[in-house]
C-alpha cells in the first residue's frame, strides 16, 4: 500500500498516530465499525447499559419484533453444551407497537445505529412489519428473520425453501426503502442458492448464520431437555460451520455479507471478514461476557493498528487459497 | 419440592413466597431463556432474573 493510500484511509486521532479505518458499508448504511450485536443476544440494547456504551457499536440489531407481541416458548428454554448452548426461547417480543413507543427512545438517545430484525408466520407479517417501520426516525435497517415457519404455507420454515425465501424479501422490498438485510438459516444443503435468491430478490445484505437445529436428551428422565423439544444451537460449537457458510455465501453473491455464528474475540471477528464478511454480529459471546462486542471492537482496532493495514476493507475477502 | 411448600401453605391459607432456579444465559433479561409460568397469562411468562428470582407462590403456575 502506497503512503498516499494509507493517509486516505486512515483517521489521525489527537497525537498524530494514524488509527484504522474500520467503518463499513452495508446496504446504503456507513457505520462506525463492523461489530453489531446478533438479534435475541442484546434484549433491546438497554439491557446491556451497564456493561458498555451502547452507541459505540456498529449497529445493534434488536430482538426479533412481530405484529403482535409473543409470549414465547414454555420453560425450560436453554441448555448448555459442549462449546455452546442450545435455546428454544420462541421469539418473545413485545411487538412492533411497544417496541417503537417504549424501546426505540432510548436507543436513539443512546446514540445506537437500530438495525430491527422482523419475523412473521406468513407473508403479509413481514410486508406489514416494513410498512409499520417505514418512515419511523430512529431505524436504519431492517433484517429480515426467515427461519420461522410460514404458517398459512404448511409450516415449512421460510428460510429453508429458496422460492419462499425469494418471496418475503419480495414482500419486504416492496414494503419498505429502508436498507434490507435477509438473515438466512443454516440449515440447508446449499446456502449459495438462499443467498442468490435473496439477493436476486432485492436484499440489500445478507446476515448468516442463525442457529443450527439440534437438541438435547435427559437420560434419566428419557425427556428431551427443551420443552420445544427442539432448539437452536450457538456458541463457539457452530463457528467452523459459519466460517464455510459465510466464505460459500460471500463467493456467490456481490451483496455484502455480515458474518455470525461463535464470534468470541477479535480473532475469531477478523476470520469472518478474511473469508469475505463485511462485518460481522456478536450473539452468544455477550451472554458470557457483556463486553464481548466493546472488547471486539478494539481488538479489531489493534488487529489493524499492529498489521499496519490501514483499513478492515483491505483485509475483507483476502482469504489466501 | 418448590410446588410442595406452595400446596402446603395455601392449604393453611399461609403467605408463602418461593425461589426458583431456572437455566439462565445471561443473567439480566436479554436472552429471555428463564421463563417462569405465571398465574398472569396475560401477561405471558415471567423472567426468574428480572422479576424473580423470589416470587410469590400464588404469582406462579405450579402445573
Amino acid at each position: 500500500m502506497t503512503q498516499k493510500a494509507r493517509e486516505e484511509t486512515a483517521v489521525s486521532n489527537d497525537s498524530g498516530q494514524q488509527t484504522p479505518d474500520l467503518r463499513v458499508k452495508i446496504a446504503g448504511l456507513t457505520l462506525a465499525n463492523p461489530v453489531l450485536s446478533a438479534s435475541g443476544t442484546f434484549g433491546y440494547g438497554r439491557e446491556f447499559a451497564d456493561y458498555l456504551e451502547v452507541g459505540r457499536l456498529g449497529a445493534v440489531v434488536v430482538k426479533g419484533i412481530s405484529r403482535h407481541p409473543r409470549p414465547g416458548n414454555p420453560p425450560p428454554r436453554i441448555v448448555e453444551t459442549s462449546c455452546g448452548m442450545l435455546n428454544a426461547i420462541g421469539l418473545e417480543n413485545v411487538g412492533v407497537e411497544q417496541f417503537l413507543s417504549g424501546k426505540l427512545p432510548w436507543l436513539q438517545q443512546a446514540g445506537a445505529t437500530v438495525v430491527v430484525n422482523i419475523l412473521g408466520d406468513c407473508l403479509e407479517d413481514y410486508r406489514e412489519l416494513a410498512r409499520r417501520l417505514e418512515g419511523e426516525s430512529g431505524i436504519s435497517a431492517i433484517e429480515v428473520n426467515i427461519s420461522c415457519p410460514n404458517v398459512k404455507a404448511g409450516g415449512v420454515a421460510f428460510g429453508t425453501d429458496p422460492a419462499m425465501a425469494g418471496r418475503v424479501t419480495a414482500a419486504v422490498r416492496e414494503a419498505t426503502d429502508l436498507p434490507l438485510i435477509v438473515k438466512l438459516s443454516p440449515n440447508v444443503s446449499d446456502i449459495t442458492v438462499m443467498a442468490r435468491a435473496a439477493a436476486e430478490h432485492g436484499a440489500d445484505a445478507i446476515s448468516l448464520i442463525n442457529t443450527l437445529t439440534g437438541m438435547a436428551i435427559d437420560l434419566e428422565s428419557r425427556r428431551p431437555k427443551l420443552a420445544n423439544v427442539v432448539g437452536g444451537l450457538s456458541g463457539p460449537a457452530i463457528k467452523p460451520v459459519a466460517l464455510r457458510l459465510v466464505w460459500q455465501a460471500a463467493a456467490s453473491v456481490k451483496i455484502p455479507v455480515i458474518g455470525i455464528g461463535g464470534i468470541m474475540n477479535a480473532t475469531d471477528a477478523l476470520e469472518f471478514i478474511v473469508a469475505g464478511a463485511s462485518a460481522i454480529q456478536v450473539g452468544t459471546a455477550n451472554f458470557i461476557n457483556p463486553q464481548a462486542t466493546s472488547e471486539i471492537i478494539t481488538g479489531i482496532r489493534e488487529y489493524l493498528s499492529k498489521r499496519q493495514i490501514g483499513s478492515l476493507e483491505q483485509l475483507r475477502g483476502s482469504l489466501r487459497l | 419440592m418448590m410446588a410442595a411448600v406452595a400446596a402446603y401453605c395455601r392449604q393453611r391459607q399461609w403467605p408463602c413466597q418461593v425461589s426458583l432456579e431456572t437455566m439462565m444465559a445471561c443473567g439480566f433479561a436479554a436472552c429471555l431463556g428463564c421463563a417462569v409460568k405465571t398465574q398472569r397469562q396475560k401477561t405471558g411468562y415471567l423472567h426468574a432474573c428480572q422479576d424473580g428470582p423470589v416470587f410469590a407462590a400464588e404469582e406462579i403456575s405450579w402445573d
